[in-house]
């Protein structure tokens, strides 16, 4: 199930303007004209996976790791339009006792991502759809990925993925900790 | 006086409303509405556009 969890969008002027010209059939038939006018403005939307489950697999105390899917929608402005996808850790792990990106039990313990997906078409120039090693943070927005101008995704929006490592430290008491990201896509 | 769904075209004349055997207006003219709708495509790039759609009436 997919969830729309954040969507800064620049409002898309959509206004159709309409004005008529009337014209009085005669003589069996008539014509009249009408100029229909849109504006076509910056626009991003983002879909996120709800749920991404992190497991260990391997060796003893091997990385938790999961991914999570994003279906991204842009359309940034001619020449001077940018944008970006950003994550943050709104919610840290909890319940207390096992890891957490704010104050983890050792220092260098870390949640982790690599992002990548495929670059918007139609102008996908200076897209940057691939951040690799990025610490998640509980205060600041990180990249996942940067558009530049003119770029436009499908009308079916595009697909970008964040792959999460999360340190497996034994401090970490046994249990189920959840913690919630939420991800910030915006165009100008 | 309703066709509902119409995709506009720029070479064919679509319906808009029909009328059959003396059928008469008044003489102030009566009244037909359009609402649009077009598509959101995010290709499309920014900027402002404009087209020219014209009306042809008809009675025998």
């Amino acid at each position: 199930m997919l969830k729309k969890l954040a969507m800064t969008s620049i409002a898309l002027a959509m206004a159709v303007a309409f004005t008529s010209f009337p014209a009085r059939a005669q003589l069996g038939s008539g014509t009249g004209t009408t100029t229909l006018s849109v504006t076509v403005g910056a626009e991003a939307g983002l879909t996120v996976a709800a749920t991404s489950t992190l497991t260990s697999v391997g060796t003893n105390f091997a990385n938790y790791t999961s991914s999570t899917a994003l279906t991204y929608y842009v359309r940034t402005t001619q020449t001077t339009g940018a944008g970006s996808i950003t994550a943050k850790v709104t919610t840290d792990f909890s319940p207390i006792g096992g890891p957490s990106v704010a104050t983890p039990p050792t220092a260098g313990d870390a949640l982790a991502y690599t992002s990548s997906g495929t670059a918007p078409g139609n102008g996908g120039t200076g897209a940057v759809m691939a951040f690799a090693g990025i610490s998640a943070s509980t205060s600041a927005q990180t990249n996942v990925a940067t558009f530049a101008a003119n770029n436009r995704s499908l009308i079916t929006g595009n697909s970008e993925s964040v792959a999460w490592t999360l340190t497996n430290d034994p401090k970490y008491q046994t249990g189920a900790y959840t913690a919630t990201v939420t991800f910030t896509i915006s165009a100008t | 006086m309703a066709f509902a769904g119409v995709a506009a075209s720029t070479t064919a004349q679509t319906n808009v409303a029909t009328f059959a055997a003396d059928n008469r207006s008044l003489l102030a003219g009566n009244s037909e509405s359009l609402a649009w709708t077009l598509t959101n495509d995010p290709k499309y790039q920014t900027g402002a556009y404009s087209a020219t759609v014209t009306f042809t009436i008809s009675a025998t």
